[in-house]
This record gives C-alpha cells, structure tokens and sequence, in this order.
C-alpha cells in the first residue's frame, strides 16, 4: 500500500504516545477579588481557564457559583457567547495545589471598553454591528432562560479576526432553573435599578444594561429613541429582545427611507435642472419637429379619438355576435355617421392652425379608417338581412 | 284667277291672326305663374320662390331668372322643402322640380333637406352654397344637371335614397373638392351602382343605411 508522502510537509508528526495531552504554557492574565484568569494552551490551542482565587477555593459558596457558571455555559452555544469545554482538576503555576478550573474558548481580541478607547472615530456602521450582535446572543440567551445580569462592555469582547462580539464572564448569570446563588448582583454602572433589590431573574435587566452600552457606542440618531426606551422604568421597558429588535427595524426602515429621500429629491431636482435646461435648449430643435411632423402628430391624434369614438358605439361587439336581424341595433346607422361626423368635427375644430390642403389630408386619414370599420360592419351584417 | 283667290282670303287670315293674338300673349302669361309660399327650416321659415304652369300640377321652386334664389340669401341653417305647397290659387301642387339657381349664392345655408317628389335638380341650383354640409335627395330623383352643387365646399354628407345613381352630366355636378372628402349615403345593396356610375363613382367615401328590423306596431 502507498504511504502518503509527507517529505515536503511544513508540520512535523509526532506519534500519539508524544502527544501532550495536558495544558501547557499556563499563564496568569487577569485576576478579580474571586477569580483567577488564565491562558493555557493544549493541542496546539489556546484555552481560558477560570479557578477561584486561592483564598476562595474552600469556600463551598464559591464553589457552588463556579459550578453554576460551568453547567449555565455548558448549556450555552451560540457564536456569541463564549464557548466552554468543561471543568477540570488542574495545577496552577500560582499554586502548588490543584484547583477546578472551566476550561473555556480563548477569544483573540479585546473588550467593548477597550476598543471603544482605542480610537475615537468609530462608526455609527460598526456600532450598529456591534448592537447587532449582541441582540442576536441575547436572544439566544433569553430563550434558553438564561440572565447575564452583569452585561457591560468589558464583558463584551470583539474577535481580533473581524469584530465578531462574544458575551463572556457569565459567573453572576442566573436562571430559573437554579435556586442557589440568587442574589442581587451586577455592576453598578450598568445594573437596573430594579436589579439592585430583585432576585428574580428578567431578561429586562439585561435589555437595560444593554441600553447604557448602547449610550457608550457610536450610533445613529435614531438609536437615540430605542436607547432611552431600554431605560425606562421596567414596567415601561422592553419586554424582550424581540420587540426591542422589531422597533430597531422600524426605525431603520424609516431612516433608511430618509436617507434615500434626500438624494432622490437631489437627483430628481437636477434632472428636472438638467431637463429644463435641455428643454430650453432644444425649444427651437423641438419647435422644428413639431412643425415638420404637424401632420401626423394631427393624425395619430385624430385616430386614437376616433377610435375611441368607434369602441363607444359597441357596435364591433354588437355585429361580431349577431346572430339574427331582428336582434339588430335600431341606431346603428346613426352610430355609424355620429362617428363619420365626428372626422369632420375633429378636422374642423381641432385644426384651425391648418391650411385647408393640410386638413384634407388629415381628414382623408380619418374617413379611411372609418370607412374600413363601416365596410366591416356591414360585411357582418349583409348576410343577415333579407 | 290665283290673284282672286289671294285677294279674297287675305282678310280671312288678317282676321283669324288678330282675333287669336290676345290668346297667344296670354298662354306667355300663363307659363311664369310665380308665388311665394312659407317653408320650414330649423330656426322658424322662411319665404320661398315657386313657379309653376297655370294648368299644371307641379311646380318648381325658385324664379325665372336664376340669378336669384328662390329663398333669401342670408337664409341661415337648415331648411326642409316640402312635398307640395299651396299655390296663389289656392291649389295644393307637388313639387317636383328644383329650379336653376334656386339656392344660389345662399352662404350661410346648412342642411338641404328635398322631398320625395323632386325628380330634377337644375343646373348652378346648389351653386356657391359654401356653408352647406349636408344635402338630402329624393328617392324619385332621376337628374342632376350640370354645377348644381359647384362651389360646395363644405359639402360633408349627400344622402341619396334612390337605389339607381340619378343621371349627371360628369362635368362638375359636384365641386371637385367634395369628391375627395364627401361621405354618399346609398340605400342598402346599391354600393355597386353608385361605384359604377361616371359622378359617384368619383366619391371616396360611402355609407351604405342598413336596414333594420321593422319595430312591432303596438
């Protein structure tokens, strides 16, 4: 059997007994008054490993809330929102015991509040994306009966690989499904007032915190409305993500129709600038046709009027459907001169600016035709008669 | 001998010659018999002109002299001949006749509307009517002398009743104009003569009347 040949590979193989199967190049890169951030690789990729700090690692309280953020992640998976591989028993560089650590998705990039330092002149384009994003994970969130209770932009991280906005830091997320833990929490800043009293889970919480990101971004004026309501009272606020996503595509269908409005009405005023101007222009070229095409210009005119002179009288209908002479319409001679009176009226009186050879021409047009559509009329009718 | 003869008749013719010319000047008198009789038109009447034989049934509308109409000129609009008229002596007489010039020169003359009973249309009788956009003939009529619609240039429609084209003398019985523009109603089937007669042949435009199904007398 032939072996795939390897010779010109850039990636050396080991074998599976070389294989490193534990985390390695653990390093500490943030730390809170309860947790311990770590990044550690295995694999070949980077990990996020989450313990409690050392003083807390006893604590059957702290235990029991890194387990709740643990089963909470693990029931999460959404583009959005941090991923997490599990819980595992591992040894810290910061200590010589081993401690529960989540083993979490490294995100590559920076938070909310980072990138909104790093340059002053963000769009209201990616600031849109950004609310997007974040709509759509706590959409996802809400329907899994999952609070974060603690949204805020260092909480909010952007991918370094397109922006792509990941929810991490789910420890003071509740659900209703747990009965332990259930305290208010959250960041004060970013925390609804009912938030700093209730227990209760609501999804309304984070739809406020949401609202005093939004405040932080750069967006459209429009948004300006939507972000006040997210802050209303909460009896006044959204009720979901649902219906805070409904009114932001309203309000950017409206804007959007602004938008266009504007330039429309630009565009249209300078073609009708520009018409004008041509118009004005050709007044002398336009003028010229008209006089050399008077004629049949008169003609086509006087024809379409015929016409309609000609389908008034129903008689096309009348005669196609005949089937009897007793059935015959008793004004269909007068009918037929109304609409042989009518090329003379027409010629008479619609073309007074005519010289008289020019008005026979004309005229002469028009009795053709209505001759063609009487010779019809009685070629259906002869038969007919007796 | 053959002067005797001579000699003695002579007075007789001298006689007979003088006692009959009182009669010869009367029957002269006799012939130009005119009245005026009232007729109908679309705004009220109007006086019209008729001549006529004293022991004749039938007279003629208009005047000796043909320059001058039998109505007024400035007759306006549309006028209906009638059938017969009351003539001077008091005797109902059908008209069968329109006179030369009868019309002429009436300027402001619409619709002609002749009866049934004029067999003849005299030369120059609808001359210079350029107002007039519709003539209605009779179904009696058998000639139309020559002019006798020359000047129409208005002429729109001539409604003929008779299925046989009267006789024309082809030179201009209707103004060339007319011919180009004017619409001939004929009786229904008579298309064919009408297209091979010599004058309405030259017509551009016709209509044929078709007959409708005759309404149930209640």
């Amino acid at each position: 059997m032939n072996r795939p040949d390897d010779s010109f590979s850039d990636f050396e193989t080991g074998t599976f007994e070389q294989l490193q199967r534990s985390f390695t190049d653990i390093q500490l890169i943030n730390q809170t008054h309860t947790h311990q951030l770590y990044r550690a690789k295995r694999f070949g990729r980077w990990y996020l490993l989450k313990a409690l700090q050392p003083e807390h690692r006893d604590s059957a309280v702290h235990q029991q809330m890194l387990l709740k953020e643990m089963e909470i992640l693990m029931r999460l998976q959404h583009p959005g929102i941090v991923g997490c591989l599990g819980i595992e028993r591992l040894r810290l560089p910061s200590s010589e015991e081993e401690a529960e650590c989540i083993v979490m998705e490294y995100i590559d990039g920076i938070n909310l509040k980072e990138w909104l330092a790093s340059s002053p002149h963000r769009t209201s384009r990616e600031g849109a994306e950004i609310v997007s994003q974040l709509l759509s994970a706590l959409a996802y969130l809400h329907a899994t009966g999952i609070t974060h209770r603690d949204l805020k932009p260092s909480n909010v991280m952007l991918t370094r690989n397109g922006n792509f906005v990941k929810i991490i830091d789910f420890s003071l997320a509740d659900t209703d499904t747990h009965t332990i833990l259930k305290h208010p929490s959250g960041t004060a800043q970013y925390m609804s007032p009912e938030q700093k009293t209730a227990s209760t889970p609501d999804v309304r919480n984070d739809i406020y915190s949401l609202g005093v990101i939004m405040k932080e971004l750069p967006l459209a004026d429009f948004w300006h409305r939507i972000t006040e309501h997210c802050l209303l009272p909460i009896d006044q606020r959204y009720a979901s993500i649902e219906e805070l996503q409904d009114d932001i595509d309203r309000c950017k269908r409206r804007a959007d129709r602004r938008r266009w409005m504007i330039p429309l009405a630009v565009l249209v005023l300078v073609l009708l600038a520009g018409a004008a101007s041509i118009y004005k222009l050709d007044a002398d070229k336009r003028a010229m046709y008209l006089q050399l095409n008077r004629i049949p210009i008169a003609k086509e005119q006087g024809l379409k009027l015929l016409e309609k002179k000609i389908n008034a009288t129903g008689l096309n209908h009348h005669t196609d459907t005949l089937t009897a002479w007793r059935y015959l319409d008793h004004r269909i001679n007068e009918k037929i001169l109304d609409a042989n009176a009518f090329c003379y009226d027409y010629v008479e009186e619609q073309l007074t600016d005519f010289n008289d050879t020019e008005r026979e021409e004309i005229l002469m047009t028009l009795l053709d035709r209505w001759q063609a559509w009487h010779d019809t009329i009685v070629h259906r009718v002869k038969p007919l008669i007796p | 001998m053959k002067r005797l003869a001579l000699l003695t008749l002579s007075p007789f013719f001298l006689f007979t010659f003088l006692a009959l010319m009182p009669f010869a000047s009367a029957s002269a008198q006799k012939h130009n018999i005119v009245f005026t009789a009232p007729i109908r038109t679309d705004r009220g009447s109007v006086q019209m002109g008729f001549r006529m034989k004293e022991d004749s049934p039938f007279v003629a509308t208009g005047y000796e002299e043909y320059s001058h109409p039998a109505i007024p000129a400035t007759t306006e609009g549309e006028i209906f001949v009638p059938d017969s008229v009351v003539a001077s002596d008091g005797q109902h007489r059908r008209i069968c006749w329109v006179s030369r010039g009868s019309f002429q020169g009436c300027k402001m003359l619409t619709k002609v509307h002749l009866p049934h009973t004029i067999s003849t249309i005299s030369d120059l009788a609808f001359q210079g009517c350029d107002s007039l956009r519709e003539v209605t003939l009779s179904d009696s009529l058998r000639i139309i002398y020559p002019q006798a619609f020359w000047g129409c240039f208005a002429l729109r429609r001539i409604n003929l009743r008779c299925p046989y084209p009267p006789l024309t003398y082809h030179e201009g019985t209707f103004e060339g104009h007319s011919l180009n523009t004017a619409t001939i109603v004929v009786p229904f089937g008579s298309v064919d003569s009408y297209r091979n007669d010599k004058t309405f042949s030259s017509f551009r435009y016709h209509a044929e009347h078709i007959p409708t199904f005759p309404k149930r007398q209640p």
